[in-house]
């Protein structure tokens, strides 16, 4: 048996003590940037990103991991008990597990997202195991044309969704692509925008880019606009669902994480996408669908197993691909790459306890999530008082000695300072930064990847409508630019858009 | 006829996209272009700063003619000035005048609103801090960089 082999090698790597404390950090440092005003997952990454230069690349990978669904899990926490959205994607939490809190079942609410997780989570490993062997072969599938192809969909899927306009984030992404090929050019040597400085000869500092446009240019938005303060409004009664609750949650948990999965498989498309989708496949569904956004417990079941399934299977195209879904993953390829390891098919064969173990750690870490979480809820809640200004001369100044450690290098500080008076611009231009990085780190693959595609071809630019896997990547592009460009119309028809936009001025939407 | 930028942050986004990508455009023209089979270090970049022109002028155009209008709010110059600038003073001090005079100029700039208010607090905060990062980094890491 394959796949249980895989499994097998997957948690022994996950479970030597080494891995296995930075999974616990992990887990630990999301759980509690999650509840932390003003501080999300992509700031904590972009902030830890030098510092896992010295770790072993799977324990960095495992602690990042670790705080990406941490931070996750808590926000769907504080989206439940405060109606505050720690996280972009737990907007729609919001909707459903609010109410629930409000009529006095927030443990309830709380047990469901957790154990909905979890299934997911476990669900989610399954399928990888099962689909990546398959994964392997069919990269034999996919050259240099179609790889072009599905870089371009997944730079294109992923900043359509996260904004009102796509016009201007497709943009981000194309100045992303830009900044990235600043420096040495790979196939002729000759430097590019450099201003004839040696200090960019090496490209951009990526860790100086996000911290400079996520770290930076969050605390000054955060300095600028004080978070209102909320109270906790809800107290737990009873961890433990009923019966009804049970059977009322079951088949919403299964279809999120269906749905999720097959989001998760597809490059590009980040959380908030598909716990949208779910939310909004539940109120079609529903027999009465007026129930939801006064406390359904299916509006908290599935979105919350689809955003988890989506959060796990996301790493088939993240490590088989090297293609990430969203800023964070991003980051952590960044994290991967700077480290020697090229994400992509090669990943599973040539480093399986680094695919697999990470893989493990997952599962062992949604564990960890549920043990830390549910216990401690009381504990957690109150960290949301830690006031913002004891907070973020902290984060400056990690930040600062981070960018600094990398290369010893003052021009990155300064660097990473002028990229947060951009991302501060951007920021108030509601542009996302999410899509320039993603841009800056696939840019130089899709560079390459083109050279060689219209080289085979002879400079015919048809061969990416002549191959079907090319074309079909193409289509979809188009397909997530038609669907999307009016994000607001869809969303609409399925949420109340009012719950949804109070959210997310609450939140920092990277 | 006259125009009205219903939308002043699309239309500030598109412009600034407009002038990057042209910008970028004729820089990219120092640079041999070269062919789609023989692609030169000119031709990725041209390509995609064409692009990113291209859009930039679409987003101004598509902020004279959308229906939701928006304005843009006034600009908190005063925390960008005082955060970046501590991240400068950090910059120009860390290899001069070492770590701890660095890490209090950051904070103290950064924090300069509140050092009136609660000049203790901020004080102390200051101090934990730069005790905690010389613990961590110089101490515990072996950071090569001196404290003072």
């Amino acid at each position: 048996m394959e796949i249980l082999d895989h499994l097998r090698l997957g948690f022994d790597v996950a479970f030597t003590p080494i891995n296995f404390f930075y999974c616990l950090v992990g887990a630990f440092l999301g759980t509690l940037v999650g509840v932390l005003p003003g501080i999300g997952p992509v700031t904590t990454i972009a902030m830890l990103l030098p510092f896992t230069f010295k770790m072993p690349a799977v324990a960095s990978l495992i602690m990042l991991a670790g705080i990406y669904y941490g931070a996750h899990h808590a926000g769907s926490t504080t989206a439940i008990m405060l109606n505050m959205p720690g996280e972009p994607s737990s907007i729609v939490i919001c909707l459903d597990g609010h109410p629930m809190a409000k009529q006095g079942r927030a443990g309830v609410a709380l047990f469901i997202s957790a154990i909905g997780s979890f299934f997911a989570g476990c669900v989610g490993v399954v399928i990888i195991a099962t689909l990546a062997p398959f994964l392997s072969e069919s990269s034999l599938l996919i050259g240099p044309p179609e790889y072009t192809s599905m870089i371009i969909m997944a730079l294109v899927s992923s900043a359509v969704v996260v904004s009102n306009s796509p016009l201007t984030t497709i943009a981000m992404s194309a100045l992303g692509i830009l900044i990235g090929t600043v420096g040495t050019d790979v196939s002729t040597g000759s430097w590019r925008f450099t201003f004839g400085s040696h200090l960019l000869t090496d490209g951009v500092s990526f860790v100086a880019v996000a911290t400079g446009l996520f770290a930076f240019a969050e605390v000054i938005h955060h300095i600028a606009r004080p978070a209102a303060h909320t109270e906790a409004t809800a107290k737990i009664n009873s961890l433990i669902p009923t019966r009804e609750d049970m059977q009322a949650a079951w088949k919403p948990i299964l279809r999120g994480t269906g749905l999720g999965a097959l989001f998760g498989i597809l490059p590009g498309t980040g959380p908030l996408v598909c716990s949208f989708v779910s939310y909004a496949v539940e109120k079609h569904l529903a027999k009465d669908p007026s129930r939801f956004g006064k406390g359904a417990i299916e509006g908290v079941a599935a979105p919350e197993a689809s955003n988890n399934a989506a959060a796990i299977t996301h790493f088939i195209p993240m490590l088989g691909l090297g293609i990430p879904a969203g800023a964070a993953m991003a980051l952590m390829l960044g994290a991967l790459m700077i480290q020697g390891i090229t994400p992509g098919p090669q990943v599973m064969t040539g480093h399986p306890d680094l695919f697999w173990g990470v893989v493990a750690s997952m599962l062992i870490g949604n564990v960890m999530l549920l043990i830390l979480n549910l216990p401690m809820v009381g504990l957690w809640i109150r960290l949301l008082k830690v006031p913002y200004r004891l907070l973020y001369p902290a984060i400056l100044l990690f930040c600062c000695i981070g960018v600094y450690s990398v290369n010893s290098q003052v021009f990155d500080i300064f660097l990473a300072a002028g990229f947060g008076a951009l991302g501060f611009v951007f920021k108030r231009l509601d542009c996302p930064p999410g899509p320039l990085v993603l841009g800056m780190i696939l840019g130089p693959v899709l560079e390459e990847n083109m050279r060689r595609a219209l080289l085979m071809s002879r400079g015919q630019a048809s061969v990416f409508l002549t191959s079907p896997v090319s074309l079909f990547m193409l289509l979809l592009a188009i397909g997530f630019i038609v669907v999307f460009a009016r994000p607001k119309k869809i969303i609409e028809t399925s949420i109340d858009l009012d719950a949804a936009e109070r959210a997310e001025n609450d939140t920092t939407v990277s | 006829m006259k125009f009205r930028v219903r939308s002043q942050r699309e239309f500030t986004a598109g412009l600034i996209f407009f002038c990057v990508g042209s910008v970028w455009l004729a820089g990219s023209l120092d640079h041999r272009i070269g062919s789609a089979t023989a692609m030169g270090p000119g031709y990725f970049p041209f390509a995609i700063s064409l692009v990113l022109a291209l859009l930039g002028l679409g987003s101004v155009i598509r902020s004279l003619t959308i229906s939701e209008a928006d304005i843009l709010e006034p600009w908190p110059l005063a925390a960008l000035a005082f955060v970046l600038g501590g991240v400068v003073g950090f910059g120009l001090l860390l290899q001069s005048a070492g770590l701890i005079a660095a890490a209090a100029v950051l904070i103290l700039l950064s924090c300069w609103s509140r050092l009136r208010a609660r000049p203790g607090e901020t004080l102390l905060l200051a101090v934990a801090l730069i005790a905690l990062v010389a613990g961590i980094f110089v101490f515990g890491l072996g950071m090569p960089v001196d404290l003072y």
